[in-house]
């Protein structure tokens, strides 16, 4: 497999997990500089676009009636403008030089941008960005961590949510696709690439992200072997919730 | 008739028709437009050559609606739905074709969809034809084009500063009663428009042998090819205008039974309650998706089911391309002595 | 719209008047429902033909297709038996005598019997879906019907005895002169008198003749695969043999999409097909 820095996370996190069999894979890593999102490339350039070329920092974008030169980094998907890891960590080979490091602080800002506003502020964004969705579950099919064989929105009895795009259903997807990240989601941001409505997830995602790392001091996939804070049950845990009784 | 609508006037001329009816247009909505309501204060997108997100199938086959209201001691009835007059302004002919191809579905005699058949009969719909060609749409490749009439009441034609209107109905020209009336010389500038929109459209794929090619091939490696990349979302489904299948579903807490789109390249959509599922994996939903569009429809009602918009094109998270499956599907053996 | 001026997808109102299990595991019940409304029943005895289906409606739970398995002779009631797979059959079977439950139908072609008319029906049954084969059975049997129709042949199996439906009727017709009746069993028991083996295999064994001669097979999707071609070797013409199909249903109008085969839809255009219009349609089962 070749993998980029946030796809070696997800292979990490997909073999704690017990879905891949690490010895079985063959990583090619290649350091990567992000996704270009050409959604932002169609909205800045208009519908005539014919072909993007890339060019070093440059994008050359041609259209039916010449061409426009376009600063690269500008257009990258948002996941992509604040990735931290760029590099893949434990591929068996890497290509090329690896890039450096990500500001974390720089991928702070989504979610600080949705934590300084007030509750009303935030439940009137989280319903205008959820309740764009049709249900088709591009955001699922596309996340790598996203694996079930039959997933809570499918289930019949008991039913878990309203089955529609109704509010109640889009909201109940929403909050529980993302809750079901915690601690697993590594950032690669395919959810919101693969959105047709261009609806934001990572805001939910990566909050979830920070408090994992800030209260458990836990990354997901940076390694093969730590299992994520939530699903980790020993039997020593001080928590009362996994023995009855004591 | 053809009359000659000011584009300043525009705004003046929707308002006044929500006197008498809820009127949709193609409004701004995140990065895209979407069909919404006018209200005193819309701000009309102008120039966006993009067609709406979500096709104006939505507006007769919403997402989710109630079909049946459970009452006490086990009833049933009709779930009720206030259903007002409306005008619909700014459907762009791939998708006015694709409404009139679902009514071949909805409306057949004694076997009719009531809340589809009465948003349609309660609907005046107003074309805006394509005069520049859209990125991955293929609608003269289907049998379709630019301007296309389809059954819509009247249809716009973008002149720069004025629209030509032709108006094909009696309720479509009622909406534009007083207008001044196009001289021959601008319907023919119009007209020629028309002709050079058409003709700009590229051919995306041949379809002829296209369904032969599809039908004879039901079992071959090609359906493994073209799906392997498919990530098995509703995207294309959703998105697509003659898409219409929907699910049933009983929500407890409404006392509703609904229904909700539901697209073929779903898992659960064909699955059964023995656990056996006649299409198993995302080879066999991508052949049913290509064929009910570009077989089963021309066995049914003889036209390709689908109008080209490229929606699903666009859409993909994965950039699939319908139209580079169909090229290949032009590679497949084809025997003549086998077509019907 | 419906007869009675509602929706298509608005089930009319009955309440159960038998219910029973067939089968000692309880993994059998048959439900005999009555129409809160004469005129819907009315509209249902000038619509109905064996062959055909309903949806069964618990609310909250949805809806589940099931074939109609009683002649339009017996009486004001419509029977069905619904085996304990899925949450609307689970809640079917925790239905009892005086409760409210709503039904679409019918629905679909149904077996097109004035085709049948004057040949001898070979009727090959196995499991559960022999309930539309038992109303046919019912309804060839009658009097007012029986001249109508050649000889009668009734191959049925099931996987044990005890899951034998209308155990009544069955044994009443191993004592029929008229009709010819073989059952069978898939695991040996003690006592018993009749074939043991696979549909397909007791068919091969009876041979039924050909001449003049329709077969009719439901059952499971291994049996009928097995047996189609079986009937195919005897010199059944695909014309003449006819199943229902079964697939996933949801608005039983040919609306949703859902039971989509090709061009047609099973339950609007089906289910009922003959072995050549169903040779004609992709391999999509």
């Amino acid at each position: 497999m070749v993998v980029r820095g946030c796809e070696n996370r997800s292979v990490n996190a997909l073999v704690v997990e017990k879905q891949k069999s690490r010895e079985n894979l063959f990583l090619i890593g290649v350091p990567c500089e992000g996704i270009l999102d050409w959604h932002k490339i169609v909205s800045e350039v208009g519908e005539a676009v014919t072909a993007v070329k890339e060019d070093g920092q440059n994008l050359m974008v041609e259209t039916r009636d010449g061409y426009q030169l376009l600063e690269r980094a500008d257009f990258l998907h948002d996941s992509c403008k604040r990735c931290i890891h760029p590099n893949p960590m434990s591929a068996d080979i890497l290509i090329g030089e690896p890039l450096p490091e990500g500001d974390p602080n720089l991928a702070r800002t989504t979610v600080e941008n949705f934590e300084t506003q007030t509750i009303e502020d935030r439940y009137a964004w989280f319903q205008k960005e959820a309740e764009r969705c049709i249900r088709c579950y591009a955001c699922r099919q596309a996340c790598p961590m996203c694996y079930c064989e039959e997933c809570f929105v499918d289930h019949i009895e008991p039913r878990w949510t309203e089955s529609g795009a109704t509010p109640a259903g889009m909201q109940g997807w929403h909050i529980v696709r993302a809750f079901h990240q915690t601690g697993r989601c590594t950032s690669c941001g395919a959810c919101e690439r693969a959105c047709p409505m261009d609806i934001k997830m990572t805001y939910l995602t990566e909050k979830l992200n920070h408090d994992m790392r800030d209260k458990y001091n836990f990354e997901a996939g940076l390694d093969a072997q730590s299992q994520p804070p939530f699903a980790a049950v020993t039997l020593d845990d001080k928590n009362r919730f996994t023995v009855r009784g004591e | 008739m053809n009359h000659i609508l000011e584009k300043h006037t525009l705004q003046d001329l929707l308002q006044s028709w929500r006197q008498d009816y809820d009127v949709y247009l193609p409004q701004k909505m995140e990065n895209f437009s979407h069909f919404m309501p006018l209200t005193e204060t819309s701000v009309l997108v102008d120039g966006d050559p993009h067609n709406t997100r979500i096709p104006p199938k939505a507006l007769f086959l919403p997402m989710n609606e109630a079909l049946v209201k459970f009452t006490r001691f086990g009833g049933y009835e009709d779930a009720k739905h206030e259903i007002q007059s409306r005008i619909v302004f700014g459907i762009r002919p791939c998708d006015a074709q694709a409404v009139q191809l679902l009514d071949t579905s909805f409306i057949q005699e004694d076997n009719i969809d009531p809340l589809w058949s009465e948003r349609r009969e309660k609907t005046i719909t107003i074309g805006l034809g394509c005069h520049e060609p859209c990125q991955t749409g293929f609608c003269t490749t289907v049998g379709y084009g630019p301007f296309d009439r389809a059954d819509l009441d009247a249809m716009l034609t973008d002149l720069g500063e004025t629209y030509l209107v032709e108006t094909f109905s009696e309720a479509g020209e009622g909406c534009f009663l007083g207008l001044p009336v196009a001289s021959e010389e601008i319907y023919n500038q119009a007209l020629d428009i028309q002709r050079s929109a058409h003709d700009q459209m590229p051919v995306a794929f041949e379809t002829e042998n296209l369904k032969g090619k599809l039908e004879q091939n039901f079992k071959s490696d090609y359906w493994d090819t073209v799906s392997q990349s498919c990530l098995g979302c509703g995207v294309c489904t959703f998105l697509c205008p003659t898409c219409f299948c929907f699910d049933i579903v009983d929500e407890t807490q409404r006392r509703e039974r609904v229904r909700n789109w539901d697209s073929c390249m779903f898992r659960t959509y064909s699955l059964e309650a023995s656990g056996h599922n006649p299409r198993p994996s995302r080879v066999e939903r991508t052949r049913q998706r290509l064929s009910h569009k570009y077989v089963y429809w021309l066995d049914q009602v003889n036209q390709i089911g689908c109008t080209g918009c490229g929606r699903c094109v666009r859409y993909c998270p994965v950039g699939l391309d319908i139209r580079a499956m169909l090229r290949q599907a032009q590679t497949l053996p084809f025997e003549v002595s086998h077509a019907a | 719209m419906q007869p009675n001026g509602h929706s298509l997808y608005t089930p009319i109102p009955m309440h159960v008047l038998h219910a029973y299990y067939e089968s000692p595991d309880r993994s059998l019940k048959t439900l005999e429902l009555s129409f809160d409304h004469a005129e819907d029943s009315q509209a249902f005895f000038e619509a109905f033909n064996p062959g055909q289906f309903c949806l069964l409606s618990v609310p909250g739970k949805g809806e589940s297709a099931l074939g109609v398995a009683n002649a339009a002779w017996e009486g004001d009631f419509v029977r069905f038996t619904a085996q304990n797979v899925g949450s609307v059959t689970a809640a079917l079977h925790k239905l009892n005598a005086g409760d409210p439950v709503g039904m679409r139908g019918p629905k679909g072609n149904g077996f097109p019997l004035n085709d049948w008319k004057g040949k001898n029906l070979v009727i090959i049954g196995g499991g559960c879906a022999f309930s539309t084969l038992y109303a046919l059975t019912k309804h060839v049997h009658h009097e007012s019907h029986r001249d109508d129709y050649g000889k009668l042949t009734l191959i049925y199996g099931t996987r044990t005895s005890g899951l034998c439906m209308y155990k009544h009727d069955i044994a009443a017709w191993h004592e029929d002169e008229d009709m010819e009746i073989h059952q069978a069993i898939d695991i040996p028991e003690d006592n018993w008198q009749y074939h043991v083996g696979y549909v397909p295999d007791v068919v091969k064994q009876v041979a039924p003749s050909p001449e003049n001669a329709v077969a009719i097979v439901c059952g499971p999707p291994i049996m009928t695969k097995f047996t189609l071609p079986a009937l195919v070797d005897l010199g059944f013409s695909p014309e003449n043999i006819f199943t229902s199909l079964e697939k996933r249903m949801k608005c039983g109008v040919g609306k949703c999409g859902r039971c989509n085969l090709g061009p047609q839809y099973i339950c609007k255009d089906g289910p009922v097909f003959s072995l050549a219009e169903l040779n004609a349609l992709p391999a999509d089962l």
